[in-house]
């Protein structure tokens, strides 16, 4: 059994081995570049869309909108106010309503290190709050939609301007910014971060160090 | 792990959990373990947003910890990179979960989603808060539950230790097997005191007892339909039915993920599980024969090795999902390169080992073009060749060379489950491209679809509705309808390639020594 | 040893012109090992002195009549008779021109000239050969060239015939089919089902002769091999009975089209070169782009 080795990889056959085969000489002669896209034989076979599947498309899309309003769907700060900008008065409401709906962490169950925040709250105090908040979100949309309706611009402009001032601050900190928001607007209860300070001062236990 | 499924999850991460959560899996997918510092400077975010990105993994178990060898207070992180495909496989758990449980369990199933993990009577407050099944009692909450529990749908997390300082910094947890399908206790008396805010929920007895969806009984389940469908479509309802019997009776005695073969089984055990159980007359009058059917079949899932009790059987899960595995190669060869090339693969793969002349008359395909068949499916690697040289005449003469095409199983499954990776990620590339370009189109048909429902709700004329939809051209109604159905249909694809994937993967687990992602319990 | 008893064999068959079954030879013969006398049937057989014919069920050798058998006339020159040798140990597989002149020594002009005479005599012909078109094999004049030389029923003039293969291929599955579907319909049980869907060769080859789309009469062992081409499309499985023979039946693939077929990059041609940049993404390509609209 000669030569296993090469038998084994098939993907390095010489010409030469190739014509062993029968295969290079009834290649084509090659006078242009092939196409990107050459022609193919059949179409994608396509079936109906059964009872199963459509049940589950429906709660798909409804799990990945969930899940991109949910704090869980993290954006970078940085990116967060670059994306701002360019949004309209409704989108950056409900960006920032978002930003204060708690993400829930059961962080006893979880190194130290990730719980940014302080560790007198437990998650536990956080949920029955937490239930009535998604209701909140949309009451409170509604009402600004409603404002919308009837007043046309006078509002919008004052929105803006609210959050082009937070915008500033974002400007001058970032990381603080983002605390603020957290911390402001007791409405939405159950704060689950303190501001970034409780972090600075636990962050001791660690060599690798912080990055900022 | 394949470059391939590397990008796959990556997409599939952004998509659940945006881009600060896909770039810190990205930085894990690529180690064995990372920390916090090491993530941080290697992804350029802030400490903060690190360890949001970890929390938001570890809440979802997508990331395990354990303390670091060299100092037990540094946590080291890894990824589950199996497990991150399960989310997308998240609407067909919970889609078996409704069949089985009803409403009730599919309420269940997706809070458990939700919060990734959590205690009885937590999940069952946040399904009682949720507006849509306030007809069930929380009795029939609990009642599903705990049979979820009992089939092994629903399994107990490992247990958090309590102990010194050191453990806070990097908690750790105890595995008790015989825990995992332990009946928590549920008070509804208490739980009806959390809901109206006269108690708090760390005081249910079941507050150190934690949940989760077993992502392996669910595949169990899947598992088992691709080979009883496979039986159905071959030899008929009946024969189905008997399979799906000689399953149930060999989760009896055999671990569900048992590799290669199930453990013994014999013939009264089906014959008296049926009779018991089922009213399918033709299956009692003829069970000799459709158990004879089955065994003799050439998918060969089911073999006879000994005659004790009216004979003995084993499942064989090995033969089986090489038969269903290429079964599927060959769907994609037929529909790629035509059924003549399928033919080709079908010979080699009978022959083991075969030369291009004896190829071509044996499938009775002209020279040429069986050549240049062949030479196609070496290209795209479905085919390998094999060379042989032989010492040529004398001591010196030219050694002889023979070229045999043959397949390699286990490549040819590999290559064809990387290129469905690639395919997934194509098709959550395309719908994110979809949704990017028309963005503005999409939201504002959101936003005025909200409008147009707070109007109704304030009962406002029809009328003056219709003048806001009116808002909405027709040519951007047109676009807008176009593109939700590409994103349907992309998103359709996602799902039916799921089953090619999920198909190829049950082929690595039983087929090879590969390691699968599956352990007994996670 | 086997030359020498097909002479004797030979003996035996000319003396039966019926036609001598297997028993007759045994008998005939009782001292030879069937396996010599196999060999010996075989070199009777590749030299054109009997041929073997089917009586019901049972195969019969007949010799072939020796007036048939075309001799070399006593006028022949020497160089005649040795080339005339040469092609006849060639038997019906022929023999190719350069092996004649390397055994004869005969130089490629002489040769040639000696090949058409004995040509146009009508005692040898030349036959292409579908392995290599360009090359012509000699042999006797009344022989039947040997299937690996005339391909069989599917060449025509050395050209395979793709069509006439892939139309028998599909009565064939059709047949197979048919069988099924009427199986089906009596309701006895499911061993009752598989016996009854089940097709013997010879079953196929009744129903392909009635259809009368061959010219040429088809035998078994050509039914046979179109079975396999119907089974290694993955449309019909062949199962062994305890004689060794083999039947045939139709049976449905186990899946329906996986879902990777379901979407262009199952099919894809150039999915190799696919990825985030380049020529080929799942942005720019054209086969997601006609799918989705």
């Amino acid at each position: 059994m000669a030569g296993r080795g090469r038998g084994g990889k098939t993907g390095t056959l010489t010409a030469e081995q190739m014509a062993m085969l029968g295969c290079t000489k009834d290649l084509p002669v090659q006078t242009a570049p092939p196409p990107t896209f050459p022609p193919v034989l059949n179409r994608p076979t396509t079936l109906e869309t059964t009872a199963t599947q459509n049940y589950q498309l429906l709660w798909k899309e409804d799990f990945l909108n969930r899940m991109r309003d949910s704090p869980y769907y993290i954006v970078s700060a940085s990116q967060e106010s670059q994306k701002l900008e360019h949004k309209d008065w409704r989108e950056k409401a409900m960006t920032r309503l978002k930003l204060k709906t708690q993400p829930e962490f059961n962080y006893k169950a979880m190194p130290q290190e990730l719980n940014i925040s302080s560790r007198k709250r437990r998650a536990a105090d956080a949920r029955p709050k937490l239930l009535a908040k998604k209701t909140n979100i949309e009451d409170r949309l509604k009402v600004l939609e409603q404002k919308e309706l009837k007043s046309g611009g006078g509002e919008q402009d004052e929105v803006k301007q609210e959050s082009d001032s937070e915008q500033e601050e974002d400007q001058d900190d970032p990381e603080a910014a983002m605390d603020d928001e957290m911390d402001e607007d007791n409405d939405y209860g159950a704060t689950y971060f303190d501001n970034g300070e409780a972090f600075n001062d636990e962050d001791d236990n660690l060599d690798d160090g912080p990055v900022y | 792990m394949s470059a391939d499924y590397s990008h796959l999850s990556s997409a599939i991460l952004e998509q659940c959990f945006g881009k600060v959560v896909q770039a810190v899996a990205d930085c894990l997918f690529s180690a064995t373990t990372r920390t916090l510092g090491q993530i941080t400077s290697a992804t350029k975010f802030s400490r903060k947003e690190a360890a949001l990105a970890l929390a938001v993994l570890v809440k979802y178990r997508l990331v395990d910890f354990t303390a670091s060898k060299q100092n037990p207070f540094l946590a080291e992180y890894s990824l589950r990179r199996e497990d991150i495909l399960c989310l997308l496989r998240y609407p067909r758990y919970v889609h078996l979960v409704q069949t089985k449980y009803g409403n009730v369990g599919a309420s269940i199933a997706e809070e458990l989603i939700n919060s990734g993990s959590d205690t009885a009577t937590g999940i069952l407050i946040k399904c009682l808060a949720e507006g849509e099944n306030k007809a069930e009692s929380p009795e029939s909450y609990r009642n599903t539950f705990l049979q979820m529990v009992t089939d092994h749908y629903i399994i107990k997390r490992p247990e958090l230790l309590v102990g010194d300082d050191q453990d806070e910094n990097v908690p750790k947890f105890e595995t008790n097997e015989c825990d995992f399908f332990r009946h928590p206790n549920i008070d509804l008396q208490l739980l009806a005191k959390i809901r109206k805010g006269e108690a708090s929920l760390t005081e249910a007895r079941d507050s150190t007892m934690v949940w989760n969806l077993n992502y392996d009984r669910f595949h169990q389940d899947f598992r088992d339909t691709i080979m009883v469908d496979a039986i159905e479509r071959k030899l008929g309802e009946n024969a189905a039915e008997c399979f799906r019997f000689i399953l149930k009776i060999m989760y009896n005695t055999t671990d569900p993920w048992q590799r290669k073969l199930s453990n013994q089984i014999t013939f009264v055990e089906i014959k008296q599980a049926i009779e018991r159980k089922s009213n399918n007359l033709d299956l009692m009058k003829y069970l000799d024969q459709y158990i004879s059917l089955i065994t003799d079949d050439s998918l060969g899932f089911f073999r006879r090795v000994g005659d004790m009790g009216g004979g003995v059987y084993v499942v064989d899960m090995e033969h089986a999902f090489e038969s269903l595995a290429f079964a599927c190669v060959e769907s994609v060869i037929t529909e790629r390169f035509g059924s003549k090339a399928a033919r080709i693969f079908r010979v080699i793969r009978c022959k083991k080992y075969i030369e291009q002349e004896d190829l071509q008359k044996e499938a009775m395909i002209p020279s040429k073009e069986a050549k240049s068949l062949a030479y196609n499916l070496f290209q795209e690697q479905f085919i390998h060749v094999k060379i042989i040289k032989k010492p040529g005449g004398g001591s010196n003469g030219p050694a002889k060379a023979f070229y045999l095409f043959q397949v390699k199983e286990k490549d040819t499954v590999r290559m064809l489950l990387d290129a469905s990776y690639k395919s997934l990620y194509n098709t959550i590339e395309r719908s994110n491209f979809e949704k990017n370009e028309h963005k503005g189109l999409i939201e504002k048909s959101q936003r005025l679809d909200s409008i147009v429902e707070t109007m109704k709700e304030r009962g406002e004329t029809d009328e003056y509705i219709a003048e806001i939809v009116e808002t909405f051209t027709p040519p951007e109604c047109e676009i807008l309808n176009k593109v939700k159905n590409r994103i349907k249909t992309l998103s359709k694809a996602e799902l039916t390639l799921d089953d090619t994937i999920f198909l190829l993967q049950m082929y690595q687990h039983h087929c090879t020594s590969l390691p699968t992602g599956i352990r007994k319990f996670k | 040893m086997a030359a020498e008893v097909s002479q004797l064999l030979l003996a035996v068959v000319q003396g039966i012109p019926a036609g001598a079954t297997n028993e007759d030879l045994t008998k005939a013969l009782p001292d030879v090992p069937a396996a010599t006398r196999v060999e010996a049937l075989n070199i009777l057989l590749q030299q054109g002195g009997i041929e073997i014919l089917k009586k019901g069920e049972k195969l019969v050798y007949r010799a072939k009549d020796p007036e048939k058998k075309s001799a070399l006339p006593k006028d022949a020159d020497n160089e005649e008779k040795v080339v005339y040798g040469i092609v006849e140990e060639g038997g019906n597989k022929g023999i190719w021109i350069r092996d004649i002149r390397m055994k004869s020594n005969l130089n490629m002009i002489q040769l040639n000239k000696i090949l058409k005479n004995l040509e146009t005599k009508k005692l040898i012909k030349a036959v292409k050969s579908v392995n290599a078109s360009k090359k012509k094999v000699y042999m006797l004049y009344n022989l039947e060239p040997d299937l690996s030389i005339t391909g069989g029923a599917w060449y025509q003039d050395q050209d395979f015939e793709v069509e006439f293969v892939d139309v028998l291929n599909q009565q064939c599955l059709r047949f197979l089919q048919m069988k099924r579907d009427n199986a089906e319909k009596k309701r006895e049980g499911p061993l009752a089902f598989k016996q009854m869907s089940c097709c013997t060769v010879n079953e196929v080859q009744k129903f392909i002769s009635d259809l009368g789309i061959s010219k040429v009469k088809l035998a078994e062992a050509d039914l046979e091999t179109i079975l396999k081409t119907v089974v290694y499309d993955g449309n019909a499985e062949r199962v062994r009975q305890q004689d060794g023979s083999h039947v045939y039946r139709a049976v449905n693939s186990p899946l329906p089209p996986t879902g990777l077929v379901q979407m262009p990059c199952g099919i894809c041609p150039v999915i190799k070169n696919c990825s985030n940049c380049g020529d080929v993404t799942a942005i720019t390509c054209e086969y997601m782009r006609d799918w989705l609209d």
